[in-house]
């Protein structure tokens, strides 16, 4: 697997800006979250997704948030308007048996566009599932934890019939 | 055809019969769209101009009876989401046990199946709170007030009131609006209920004691054939009997304490 840097904050934050996140109840609940999540993984944490949406007036809406490491993911749904956001770890490292993938006005080959939305679903042997959306220039972060974290960890074994 | 007799078992049938299936997917949709519009509703405007108008109802009806309307400071009213649990022992109730056509031809329950397409809007109760009031005319006075509110936020209010045989009685108002939710790659608008329950300290009370007996009878596939209000030694018998005692006595109670208004004596 190639290297990955460990996540920091400034990452997160220069992330953050590029998703026009701008309420700070939102940027503190981010803030929070990563901070339970490099106690919680045994591991580094190299990776950080929130999914996003728009409504019909334009008005931006974040959905959840997900870290990565090289085996773990951390998934924390609603993480911005839950009162008590929940966070749930897996090890996803060769353990994930589907994936579907859709795309709207997106080039896998181009960079997104403001138009662009994705939609990525996954779910592991154990049950375990992810539900990804992004819109506009996240689509492009998306893509990148796409080859990343979920492509290379489709498991070969008993459902999926390669041994 | 046998009925699934509880709501795991409905799942089981359910996802062999549908291709819109109840399984994990599902339960997190379920979580996103009832925490959006929880979040959404308790930071609207009418939702917050509620509580504040709550205290003047309260005030209004202080001066005009010499006694509190509600039992909690309406700082401390909550809404509540409906656990995932609840929410498809509703739905497997509404599709199988109070389903009229089950055993005939053709088994859909009268206004279609309840599904992961269609119940958000079907099901009434996926955000909700309760108010408690001090006496029995509280309760229809705080609906008028609260419907005539929320009118002015863009609210559908829909007031519903059940009395029935059993000695359930229950006041709700159902405050319905459009929601834009993500589904996959698109969102969509469904007109989706939050229900606020008015009752009475009594009936508060009295519900807390009876809660786990109604919530086991609602399991039941198949009632008894005896009449319940002849068998006293049945489950039935007693908390029947006391919901209807109880909102008789309440009545009474009204009656006593206008009197006493009449007669000049508050208190």
């Amino acid at each position: 697997m190639e290297k990955i840097d460990k996540l920091e904050w400034p990452t997160i934050e220069g992330y953050l800006e590029r998703l026009r996140m701008q309420a700070d109840v939102d940027i503190t609940r981010v803030r929070e979250i990563f901070d339970l999540g490099r106690n919680l993984c045994p591991e580094q944490l190299t990776g950080i997704f929130i999914s996003n949406y728009v409504e019909s007036d334009g008005k931006q809406q974040f959905k959840d948030l997900w870290l990565f490491s090289e085996n773990y993911v951390i998934e924390v749904l609603n993480f911005s308007k839950s009162e008590m956001p929940k966070a749930e770890m897996t090890i996803f490292s060769h353990n994930i048996c589907f994936i579907s993938v859709e795309a709207k006005n997106y080039d896998f080959s181009k960079t997104a566009t403001d138009d662009s939305r994705l939609h990525i679903y996954f779910h592991a042997r154990s049950l375990f599932r992810c539900d990804f959306t992004a819109f506009g220039q996240n689509c492009d972060t998306l893509k990148s934890i796409f080859e990343k974290y979920i492509k290379s960890n489709l498991a070969r074994g008993e459902t999926s019939g390669l041994l | 055809m046998d009925k699934p007799s509880n709501p795991e078992d409905y799942i089981e049938w359910w996802n062999k019969r549908s291709d819109v299936k109840i399984d994990k997917a599902a339960e997190g949709q379920y979580t996103y769209v009832s925490t959006f519009v929880k979040y959404n509703f308790e930071n609207s405007r009418g939702w917050k101009e509620l509580i504040h108008q709550l205290h003047n109802y309260d005030a209004e009806y202080q001066r005009r009876y010499g006694y509190d309307l509600l039992m909690k400071r309406p700082e401390d009213i909550k809404l509540d989401i409906k656990e995932w649990g609840s929410f498809l022992s509703k739905v497997w109730r509404k599709n199988v046990v109070n389903n009229k056509n089950w055993d005939k031809e053709e088994i859909q329950p009268d206004g279609g199946w309840v599904t992961p397409l269609n119940w958000f809007e079907r099901i009434n109760d996926i955000v909700r709170t309760r108010v408690v009031v001090k006496y029995f005319d509280g309760v229809g006075l705080l609906l008028d007030k609260m419907c005539d509110h929320f009118r002015n936020y863009e609210c559908e209010c829909i007031p519903d009131w059940e009395a029935r045989e059993e000695g359930y009685y229950a006041a709700h108002l159902n405050l319905v609006r459009d929601y834009e939710l993500l589904f996959g790659l698109e969102t969509k608008k469904k007109s989706i209920r939050v229900e606020i329950q008015v009752t009475t300290q009594m009936k508060d009370v009295i519900g807390a004691l009876t809660h786990k007996y109604y919530a086991e009878k609602r399991m039941r596939l198949e009632l008894p054939e005896e009449k319940w209000q002849w068998d006293y030694n049945c489950d039935e018998f007693a908390p029947n009997y006391i919901g209807h005692i109880v909102h008789y006595v309440e009545g009474a109670i009204m009656a006593i304490r206008d009197r006493g208004q009449v007669n000049g004596k508050n208190r």
